[in-house]
């Protein structure tokens, strides 16, 4: 939460709509501004060249440059890894190379700008660049390349962001500051910038924040509104955490994380099996009561399941018979029984707690 | 869902106020960040806001790079316009989206001409690009100053813009790697 957005209006807070078209024009600029740009003193008398200056999305200063030298009198600017020493080129160039654009002009002695003559092989990734022979040029080359690093996420922005349906646009800190600041009457300092004020906003934002814990847990039911809860989701789902940004892991959870309304044995196996990875072995999927997609006979959910009302104990509560599900896993040889508990009553039972209709109980059993 | 304020980055037409940054845009209370290493203050987030502005106006609308082969044909290596991401490589008369442009030999002419027929709107005979951003709201463009850089050629290529929705290449360019950059 931004301390700016504790305000309700146009003047202390930022609203979802400007944050959006905020992160969706910092996007397009990304997409279409130069990678590299780089500045060499070419000197085709003595053989010599020289980086004047060099930026780059991830660095900057001649020092972090791509390695430049003449040869065959030719000026080559290589952008594979293996001519490079440092770190920054390495991890930015064989993104950029592949369908990169390249402007390049050079500047003759006399101040004269003229287009400049390239070869660029992509398979050792080189530019080469011919030089007039007995003079001394500036290059000016600069590299345009999609790096693929950056979507809409990237900046908490989405497609489908909204205003939190309970808080709004106006935020509990913001009416809780209100309220304490109207409360504590004239005999307070009503200054900015005292200890009352201060006072005032860290007990608004304390309270505020409590108020949306109950949104939060609600939000994190699912992938596609989990943040507190995505570590979670992604070891339930079996979506690995390395290589991906915050915003893709929530995109590739809630794509695996649509679950359907009524469970397939195939689904639950899959999803099961995903989840034990090499710690165990799903062995079978039984059940002693009902089956997988449908309960007992009789069996009454208010609601969703038509069966005998005199179940019915009302606030959601029923008494009638439900199915119940034996899932039996074999744990890997020599895995020890905290590391199997641990896997099974945390993602396991996560999972599980989603996935199996309410009108079956589960359990599993080692085989 | 909800609609950004203000027009796309590619209009060019953004202001400060579409990010939120009014011109009494302060901290409530006047008092800043309750802790430096968590929070954004209203001077920080304006300033971000007002680089973002300023990386708009100044970055291209679209780049591309194309080989040019007997025919001749554009291939295109890869394409990055501002409203889509980048394109993998594609035949240049056939585009793997309307984000994309077309590029064609014209052979009465001797040059290529690269359009986005997906794209293209004409209002009182005036042409121009029109392209959703992520939200669908609507933003038209007109290509300008374009730049073109000619690799692996003898003779350099050449381009102008017939309007704000044509662009046209010419040249001796067969087996030639072109890069162009629009604004």
């Amino acid at each position: 939460m931004l301390p700016l957005r504790l305000g309700a209006g146009d003047n202390t807070g930022i609203s979802a709509e400007s944050h959006a078209r905020l992160s969706a024009d910092l996007l397009a600029t990304h997409r279409t501004s130069p990678a590299m740009t780089l500045v060499v003193l070419a000197d085709a008398v003595a053989g010599t060249v020289q980086v004047l200056s060099y930026e780059s999305r991830l660095s900057r200063g001649v020092k972090q440059a791509p390695k430049v030298a003449i040869e065959s009198g030719d000026l080559r600017v290589y952008l594979n890894t293996a001519a490079n020493d440092y770190a920054e080129v390495i991890d930015l160039m064989p993104l950029l190379v592949s369908g990169a654009a390249i402007m390049c002009q050079y500047r003759d002695v006399s101040g004269v700008w003229h287009p400049a003559t390239t070869a660029f092989a992509t398979a050792d990734a080189t530019l080469t660049f011919d030089i007039p022979a007995a003079t001394t040029s500036v290059f000016v080359i600069e590299l345009y390349g999609a790096d693929g690093l950056t979507s809409l996420g990237a900046y908490g922005a989405h497609e489908r962001k909204k205003d939190s349906k309970k808080e709004g646009k106006a935020t509990y800190a913001w009416l809780w500051f209100q309220y304490f600041s109207s409360a504590l009457g004239s005999a307070y300092d009503t200054r900015p910038g005292t200890v009352v004020t201060w006072g005032n906003a860290a007990k608004a934002r304390a309270f505020g924040t409590s108020q949306r814990i109950s949104e939060m847990l609600a939000a994190s039911a699912t992938p596609d509104g989990s943040d507190a809860k995505l570590d979670m989701w992604s070891a339930v789902l079996g979506v690995p955490q390395a290589g991906r940004t915050r915003a893709e892991l929530r995109a590739d959870c809630e794509e695996l994380g649509r679950f359907p309304e009524t469970p397939t044995h195939a689904f639950l196996a899959a999803g099961i099996s995903r989840i034990l990875g090499r710690e165990g072995t799903l062995v079978s999927i039984t059940s002693d009561k009902g089956t997988i997609a449908a309960p007992p006979t009789g069996t009454y959910g208010p609601g969703f399941e038509t069966g005998d009302p005199d179940y019915d104990m009302g606030e959601g509560v029923w008494a009638s018979p439900r199915g119940h599900l034996i899932i039996t896993v074999q744990p890997r040889y020599g895995l020890t029984l905290a590391d199997m508990l641990n896997k099974v009553n945390r993602p396991l039972a996560f999972f599980l707690d989603r996935v199996i209709r309410a009108t079956s109980t589960w359990e599993v059993v080692s085989a | 869902m909800i609609v950004p304020a203000g027009a796309p980055a590619w209009t060019r037409i953004a202001q400060a106020s579409d990010y939120g940054v009014v011109p009494d845009l302060h901290n409530l209370g006047d008092f800043g960040a309750v802790n430096a290493k968590t929070d954004i203050t209203a001077e920080e987030y304006a300033r971000l806001a007002t680089d973002c502005l300023a990386a708009v106006r100044g970055a291209p609308l679209f780049w591309l790079t194309f080989e040019v082969g007997a025919g001749p044909v554009a291939n295109v290596r890869q394409c990055q316009p501002m409203w889509d991401s980048a394109s993998g490589a594609y035949a240049g008369a056939t585009p793997p989206s309307s984000s994309f442009p077309t590029i064609v030999w014209n052979s009465g002419a001797s040059e290529f001409a690269l359009t986005f027929p997906g794209l293209v709107v004409t209002v009182n005979t005036v042409r121009f690009i029109r392209a959703l951003d992520p939200f669908s709201v609507v933003g038209d463009c007109a290509m300008a100053t374009p730049t073109i850089h000619t690799a692996n050629a003898v003779s350099a290529a050449t381009c102008r813009l017939v309007d704000g929705a044509e662009l046209r290449i010419a040249g001796a360019l067969t087996g030639a790697l072109i890069s162009l950059v629009v604004r």
